[in-house]
């Protein structure tokens, strides 16, 4: 089954966005020393490409991700996405920006408990101010493409760590995105269920020709991109 | 996102919470309840002093004269008269002309020998019955007020049993207390005179016959029993009944003996201001005309005063408990920030607005403040329908008129809901503020 809403119409799918990143710094300045969280970046991600970002914790992958996500603004440096540079980007542009180009898988899912698995994805239909029937039919389709149609009434509470995240997955393709971004997506589910998951996200970039940009810390995971990275006290080292 | 996702946001949110949603919407229904209650209690309070003050009449109400007006009058409440003036058509034209004047209502008392029921009826106690059967009954030269009772609201008359006499009618009449008392009489029971008829005689005066006064008889059954200030005499009547009486004492001859004659079309006007504030100001345009007036306003006005400072203080104590009551509204909504901090950042990330995140806690705080602003009005207004019975118990028992509450106006109730719903919003603002400002990289937070 398509992963595509607008199925059939795959043609109509946005194509990937390119990832332009070059000495891109970012530090956090807190109530204790600043903290450098990236120094001076250069990252290239192709239009389409499968990239997988690896290293310690605290090392910046996240903090990296966040900002390619337009989680946050770039503070130095240069940060293109698509046709769009976050730099120039706040406020409701850079909300617009995380709504119609971006799409976000997190290692704790980030369902929210209030709304059932259809209601979850409906979510982001209704930011993004898509008409009410169009949503219920949208995230219905969305729901059936991750294998979860028979669930889409349930809490997420309800639901296996596997379906939560795969809800998650129908949420963050619900506005066809150029762009995916996995946070540790399999960080919280057992080997199995995560061959499921990464099959699935890579079924979706296959599909749809979006960008894929892994976070993560396991070796087989990252094995599966195309390109790996590793990320170390703020720095690209290979 | 619209308004209809973020109310569906927002009561899903306090579906999660549902003990500290509960407790929230009692503080906001007990605050909003003490305030409508105190509310609506004060404002009784307020009506029924001033009614007493006005004698059941309108408080805007002012007495005329027919009578020049005494130079220093304009500084007293009371009555202070010059030299008789007859009050004629012109001048209650000229009156009602004059700026603030809303309406006036003519009055016109004449003197009347009344004979009370037969000894032996109804109206008399049975254990006087026999004794006083065989006396004739004593009559009674007293005073006859007419008035025009269509505009009966308008005219300072209490009714204390049955009803007034009908506007047109002739052989209808409404009796005082100080009646009954003539009567000897228990004060406290007025009904037991209802349905009893009077015989009346208007006096003609001709001073060419034997016979110096002729009466004009006219039986009249009393229907009610009044507590009124329109003027002084004992019997209420329309005032076409004292307008014949006075056609008649006219067509007599001579001065009128010892009854002058009436030769004023009227013996008062009730004239009704535009507000209590132009009182004083219409007073002073009839003192103008040349007539005496009377009217409470320098009471009322002290009055009022005190009544305000009780309403302020009545008032406060609402208000402070209304907005702790909101405070309760913005402690549990920060803290539901404080919760919600990786929920705000995943819809930031999913590209929720600054302004979606201000609506869903400003939404939450809407439904609290509606829900406890609903409750607390019909709280307030039971309370309020409970106190008003235990007053009324004691009023009845001291042998006074009851308080009636039956007039809360439902302006007063939409404002007690709306004014909770607006502090709940802005005991909503700074939380809601704050979850708007949270950065969307908490969406991240503890990966």
């Amino acid at each position: 089954m398509s992963l595509n809403p607008h199925d059939p119409a795959p043609a109509s799918a946005p194509p990937g966005c390119a990832v332009h990143i070059r000495g891109l710094t970012h530090v956090f300045s807190g109530n204790a020393a600043p903290v450098v969280a990236l120094s001076a970046i250069d990252l290239d991600i192709p239009a389409g490409g499968h990239v997988a970002l690896m290293g310690p914790s605290g090392a910046g992958k996240s903090t990296l991700l966040s900002l390619v996500g337009g989680l946050d603004r770039p503070q130095r440096g240069e940060l293109r996405v698509g046709r769009h540079d976050l730099a120039r980007l706040s406020g409701d542009a850079l909300a617009a920006y995380r709504r119609t180009t971006v799409g976000f898988v997190f290692q704790h899912f980030g369902l929210l408990d209030l709304l059932s698995a259809r209601e979850n994805v409906e979510l982001a239909l209704a930011l993004a101010d898509v008409p009410l029937h169009e949503r219920h039919q949208r995230a219905g389709a969305l729901l059936e493409g991750v294998g979860l149609g028979r669930r889409a009434d349930h809490r997420p509470s309800a639901l296996s760590g596997g379906e939560r995240q795969r809800v998650a997955i129908a949420r963050a393709l619900a506005n066809n995105p150029g762009l995916i971004l996995a946070d540790e997506p399999t960080g919280n589910l057992d080997a199995q269920t995560a061959m499921l998951v990464l099959e699935l996200l890579e079924r979706v970039h296959r599909e749809q020709g979006c960008t894929l940009v892994v976070v993560t810390h396991n070796q087989a995971v990252a094995e599966r991109a195309d390109h790996r990275y590793l990320v170390d006290a703020g720095k690209l080292v290979a | 996102m619209s308004w209809r996702d973020s109310l569906t946001l927002a009561i899903r949110s306090l579906r999660r919470r549902p003990g500290r949603t509960a407790l929230t919407v009692l503080a906001v229904t007990l605050g909003t309840g003490l305030l409508m209650a105190l509310g609506t209690i004060a404002g009784t309070a307020d009506t029924r002093v001033i009614s007493q003050l006005s004698k059941g009449g309108p408080a805007a109400a002012i007495k005329v004269a027919a009578a020049e007006p005494d130079p220093t009058q304009l500084a007293s409440d009371n009555l202070r008269v010059g030299k008789p003036k007859n009050l004629t058509d012109e001048a209650v034209r000229a009156i009602l002309r004059a700026p603030h004047v809303d309406s006036v209502v003519p009055i016109l008392a004449t003197r009347v020998l009344a004979i009370p029921p037969p000894r032996g009826s109804a109206a008399v106690p049975v254990s006087e019955a026999a004794e006083r059967r065989s006396r004739p009954p004593d009559p009674i030269f007293e005073t006859m007020v007419g008035a025009d009772l269509s505009r009966v609201h308008q005219l300072p008359i209490t009714l204390l049993a049955g009803r007034l006499p009908a506007a047109a009618s002739l052989t209808e009449v409404a009796v005082t207390q100080g009646y009954l008392d003539r009567l000897h009489l228990d004060v406290n029971k007025p009904a037991m005179v209802l349905g009893t008829d009077i015989e009346f005689a208007d006096p003609q005066f001709n001073s060419k016959d034997p016979v110096k006064y002729r009466g004009r008889w006219f039986r009249a059954r009393v229907v009610g029993v009044v507590a009124q200030e329109v003027g002084d005499g004992q019997f209420l009547v329309p005032i076409r009944q004292t307008q014949v009486a006075r056609v008649w004492s006219l067509q007599g001859e001579g001065d009128g003996g010892d009854l002058p004659l009436p030769t004023s079309a009227y013996t008062g006007l009730v004239v009704i201001a535009s507000s209590l504030d132009e009182v004083h100001t219409v007073r002073g345009e009839i003192t103008v005309l040349g007539y005496a007036t009377s009217a409470p306003e320098h009471l009322v006005a002290s009055v009022q005063k005190y009544l305000h400072v009780v309403d302020i203080v009545l008032g406060g104590i609402g208000t402070i408990a209304l907005v702790i009551a909101c405070l309760g509204i913005a402690n549990a909504l920060l803290a539901a920030v404080r919760e919600r901090r990786r929920e705000i950042g995943v819809l930031k990330a999913i590209g929720a607005r600054d302004r979606d995140i201000l609506r869903w806690f400003l939404v939450e705080a809407l439904a609290v403040g509606a829900v406890g602003g609903l409750l607390g009005t019909l709280l307030g207004v039971a309370v309020a329908e409970v106190v008003g019975s235990i007053v009324n118990g004691y009023l009845v028992a001291q042998g006074l008129e009851g308080v009636d509450l039956g007039g809360i106006s439902p302006l007063f109730l939409l404002a007690g809901i709306a004014g909770t719903i607006v502090l709940a919003l802005i005991a909503g603002v700074i939380p809601a503020l704050q979850a708007a400002r949270l950065p969307a990289r908490d969406a991240v937070g503890g990966a």
